[in-house]
């Protein structure tokens, strides 16, 4: 046991027992030593995320002075009542959710030849500018690349210009929910592309070579064998697509047109403007339980074991 | 107000439940043309500039800032009149440093600041003995910002008040700011 403390650290006599009790203990209950490296994370997890989450549930349930502001403690259902009888809410919180969706399975369909491409076909060198590639856009803000999409789809935006010279009529997709669909596609695309390329790498090639032992040409055996084995790593990525363009509001803003508002967007302006911070976080209960239901579908479809 | 004297709408931020609603309305019937309710002075720049929008309510700034882009652009006070924001300093109760405050209020109305400060920020001067300073700043500013239009042009102009429950006329059925808010959101939908 002394042999695994250095004694070139020099600690003098009374400290150096003091920590050769602690390793001693440590060694002889294993339970401690997960709690003294668990539990500092997980003390940090829950006083700065669950806390948060927990308040926002919470404040949900008060109300606002309208003449004050001054938020009033008293409990009520009232927040949600709104929430519930609202055709808006209803309308921005399906919008969301679509488009969301949509993100999600448009990223899916780009994704997966890519991914097969990457992790399959191509050689070490191939992958390796692929990899760069998916991962360059990470490197430049957000905004820039939102911005860099209105100069393409404007009125008088590099899309229309190039359809003109070929003599094609003008697509009006500036400032509409397509906009903000082919943006949000565009922006989480790496998101996607990873997982189902870590999905498809682990695919062993003799899974592949029995297959064809028993007979199956190519695309069965897509469909029998690779397709059920990366079928987790879309799954995972499209917890990233979902959830991130769920929770969105800037894309929106930027791209979006007459109507276009994301449930962020009701949240920020309900805080901003209207300062009445409980309707905002009873709204923002919406994207959570949404979250949370889509989480336990993806868990169910195995995608917590290709992240 | 104009268009349906019927209403009997004196002020448009004293509304009651029927002048509010036959307001909203109209806002709606008005969707269909709308391409973009924006919420940064860029975006509708960026609207103009790029021949997605041909119409908007908008500050001095963003005309000047067209034009100055040589974008064929060109802002007017229709028939009806417009409204108006008034940007203001505010002194917070709690200050430990009243007379301080006092000094820098009185710093920021003189000509000079005020000159500089409507430049900068694209408004108009409070004090119109900033229009001088103006001028010599960048020449045709005063005009450019109305700074030294007459009363009769700023009466046109309905400058925002936070909407509350008491209306002008002693009543107390106006729409207040939370119902605004909640109508805003709803119309943009």
């Amino acid at each position: 046991m002394a042999a695994g403390l250095d004694p070139a650290q020099g600690l003098s006599g009374p400290r150096r027992g003091a920590r050769r009790r602690f390793g001693g203990a440590l060694w002889r209950r294993p339970w401690l030593k997960g709690l003294s490296l668990l539990g500092p994370p997980s003390v940090a997890f829950i006083a700065v995320y669950i806390a948060a989450l927990a308040a926002l549930f919470v404040s949900s349930f008060w109300s606002v002075n309208a003449f004050t502001g001054v938020t009033v403690h008293t409990w009520s259902l009232n927040n949600f009542r709104e929430l519930w009888h609202g055709a808006t809410y209803h309308t921005v919180a399906l919008r969301t959710i679509s488009i969301a969706a949509a993100v999600t399975v448009t990223d899916a369909i780009i994704a997966f030849p890519f991914a097969y491409f990457m992790a399959r076909l191509a050689g070490p060198r191939t992958r390796a500018l692929l990899f760069v590639l998916v991962l360059l856009p990470l490197w430049a803000s957000y905004l820039a690349r939102v911005y860099a999409w209105r100069l393409i789809l404007d009125h008088d935006g590099i899309l229309n210009w190039s359809l003109q010279k070929v003599g094609l009529p003008a697509a009006n997709i500036a400032y509409t929910n397509t906009a903000v669909w082919i943006v949000f596609s565009y922006i989480w695309l790496p998101f996607m592309i990873l997982p189902v390329y870590a999905a498809l790498e682990r695919i062993p090639h003799s899974y592949i070579e029995a297959s064809r032992d028993l007979g199956a040409k190519g695309g069965r055996t897509l469909r029998s064998v690779i397709i059920p084995l990366a079928l987790p790593g879309v799954v995972a990525g499209s917890i990233f697509t979902f959830s991130l363009t769920l929770g969105d509001y800037i894309t929106p803003i930027l791209v979006g047109g007459s109507s276009s508002q994301f449930i962020g967007n009701v949240v920020y302006d309900t805080v901003n403007q209207s300062s009445n911070l409980p309707f905002a976080a009873a709204y923002a209960t919406v994207p959570l339980a949404v979250m949370g239901a889509y989480l336990l579908i993806a868990r169910r479809l195995g995608a917590f074991e290709a992240l | 107000m104009k268009h349906k004297p019927s209403l009997g709408i004196k002020d448009p931020y004293e509304l009651n439940s029927a002048q509010f609603t036959a307001t909203i309305n109209l806002l709606k019937q008005q969707k269909p043309l709308i391409k973009k309710y924006w919420e940064l002075a860029s975006d509708e720049i960026d609207l103009f500039k790029n021949g997605d929008a041909v119409v908007g309510a908008a500050w001095p700034y963003q005309t000047n800032t067209l034009i100055a882009a040589k974008a064929p652009v060109k802002d007017l006070v229709p028939s009806e009149g417009a409204t108006g924001w008034l940007d203001t300093w505010m002194v917070s109760s709690h200050t430990k440093n009243l007379p301080c405050a006092y000094q820098w209020l009185a710093y920021v109305s003189t000509p000079k600041v005020q000159a500089e400060q409507a430049i900068y920020f694209g408004e108009t001067p409070v004090n119109s003995k900033a229009c001088a300073i103006m001028d010599t700043l960048s020449k045709g500013s005063c005009a450019q910002y109305h700074a030294n239009a007459p009363l009769k042009y700023f009466k046109q102009i309905y400058f925002w008040k936070t909407p509350i429950a008491a209306c002008g006329n002693g009543q107390n059925n106006c729409m207040d700011y939370t119902q605004w808010q909640q109508a805003w959101t709803q119309l943009k939908g």
